[in-house]
């Protein structure tokens, strides 16, 4: 191994432990690996810029736009009160309808926006209810991050496998996780309700009182819910089409977002730009040009190298491994840097001879997506609804939370992994 | 110290209950372009980063339901006067 393979290995161990200790915020500290793996000759600028996936960047910004706009209108109020009374104001049903909406939700939005357009909501439905709000911020953690996994867009593991593999279109995404996704939702989504059923109760004079709601008044600009609505399905629309008519799917979401923009006029410009998160895209900036220190100093051909050697090459054992070590790592670790360092890792395998890279593919999407309802720093969702939840004098302990989530995630992955097995391995 | 306050109950009728943490007002708008001027109550709060401090509530009719927490009172009543929904408030 070259001296320059040692020093790639020793800034990204440093970075990655500065990352999962949380002392320092992660965009720092992943900006700060990447500038380091340039300024010690490991990469130059330009193989370094080469090495930025802006399909995975354009993608995260294009949609964050969309939402930006699209949550002013108020639709997310109106859908989550509208299934509120669908449901007779009935606790137990809601905690399941805000669930299943959450799920969908994160399926074609960031899972961090729709927890953040949910949890308000939650609030005001359970205080009018006086029900805890607890049951239901951590069935919306799960069925986040589990509807996360079922789409190209909904989690950034899978925006960066779509943006890496040519073949991982949206609609094989679609193919090949949405039903299984949706499987383990419903899962989830029961045994939740069956472990919280006895808290849900609530009187027949508060449900009145939520059946009265007027949800359609909860749409404040009628004129920019049409146009955020068609630019919203404008996108989602291409979303499908995207590998038929030979876009980027980062195209697809920038031409929506601006579609939008060009139909709302300058006055949302500013607005909507503040609310990108750029943390995260600088966050991603700095993991790109980590990594890269890796990929180009040969590290990453020595660990696919290695891991082919450990499981003989086998396709099987592969797959499982890379989704049970994903599920654990996602659990305790960002998922966002572990997906980038396996990515040129499983790809390396193709080149060692493992002949069928597809379930591998899929392992590491479950398991990197699924393995983030493992405990409560698993994913950004999961940490984001603590912090509001605490905030407002309901804390969701670490233990409380794994002690709920723990075992859930690991039925999720024995479903995975049953499913990966009969489905891409017999 | 407590705040008092005056309304037109030409143009608003407006009632509160205090309950456990919080208080509960109930609103009914008299004239409907009352609305926008509620509506910036509610976005006054929606801004800041606290999610529980208002909840807000809509029922037909010009109807309001808003749940104040207690900390945050005397800041949803100054902010019914700074957007004219009561008329004079002073500490009693």
């Amino acid at each position: 191994m070259s001296t320059q393979a040692i020093v790639a290995i020793g800034v990204f161990l440093i970075t990655y432990a500065f990352i999962v200790t949380e002392k320092i915020h992660r965009t720092i500290i992943a900006m700060a690996g990447g500038i380091m793996m340039v300024l010690l000759g490991i990469v130059g600028q330009e193989t370094a810029l080469h090495h930025i996936d802006f399909n995975t960047l354009g993608l995260l910004t294009g949609m964050m736009i969309i939402v930006a706009i699209t949550s002013e209108t108020g639709l997310f109020k109106f859908i989550a009160i509208w299934a509120a009374k669908k449901v007779k104001g009935d606790p137990l049903k809601i905690l399941l309808v805000l669930g299943i909406i959450t799920a969908l939700g994160s399926a074609f939005l960031d899972n961090v926006t729709t927890v953040l357009l949910m949890v308000p909501v939650t609030f005001s439905i359970t205080r009018q209810l006086r029900v805890n709000p607890i049951p239901f911020l951590i069935t919306e953690i799960i069925a986040s991050n589990i509807g996360g996994t079922a789409t190209l867009i909904g989690d950034p593991p899978n925006i960066m496998l779509g943006s890496a593999v040519k073949e991982l279109t949206f609609m094989a995404f679609i193919n090949n996780l949405t039903a299984i996704s949706f499987f383990i939702l419903f899962v989830n989504i029961a045994i939740l309700a069956f472990i919280y059923r006895k808290q849900l109760h609530t009187s027949e004079e508060l449900k009145a009182n939520l059946l009265d709601l007027d949800e359609k008044e909860e749409i404040t600009d009628k004129k920019l819910l049409i146009k955020s609505l068609f630019a919203l399905s404008f996108t989602i629309i291409g979303f499908f089409l995207h590998q038929l008519l030979h876009i980027e799917s980062a195209t697809v979401a920038l031409a929506g977002a601006f579609l939008l923009l060009l139909l709302t006029g300058e006055k949302h410009l500013d607005k909507s730009f503040s609310k990108v998160e750029w943390t995260t895209i600088f966050f991603f900036i700095g993991l790109f040009v980590l990594v890269s220190g890796l990929i180009e100093t040969g590290v990453i051909s020595l660990l696919a190298d290695y891991s082919v050697h450990l499981t003989g090459g086998n396709v099987t054992s592969t797959s499982i491994l890379i989704l049970w070590i994903s599920a654990i790592a996602s659990a305790f670790i960002d998922n966002i840097p572990f997906v980038a360092t396996m990515i040129p890792m499983i790809k390396d395998m193709g080149e060692l001879g493992v002949n069928n890279l597809e379930p591998l593919w899929w392992s590491l999407s479950l398991g990197a997506c699924l393995g983030g309802n493992g405990t409560l720093i698993g994913a950004s969702a999961n940490v984001i609804v603590a912090g509001l939840a605490a905030k407002e004098g309901y804390p969701i302990s670490f233990g409380k939370f794994l002690f709920i989530s723990f075992p859930l995630m690991i039925l999720s992955i024995v479903i995975c992994t049953i499913y990966i097995y009969l489905r891409y391995l017999i | 110290m407590k705040l008092e306050y005056v309304y037109d109950k030409k143009l608003l009728s407006l009632k509160e209950a205090a309950n456990e943490n919080d208080i509960e007002f109930s609103i009914k708008l008299l004239e409907p372009e009352l609305k926008n001027r509620l509506q910036k109550v509610r976005e006054y709060f929606d801004d800041n980063d606290v999610l529980t401090d208002l909840l807000y509530y809509i029922h037909p009719q010009n109807k309001y339901q808003v749940i104040v927490k207690k900390d945050f009172y005397n800041e949803f009543i100054i902010q019914l006067f700074r957007f004219q929904l009561i008329q004079a408030i002073r500490w009693s």
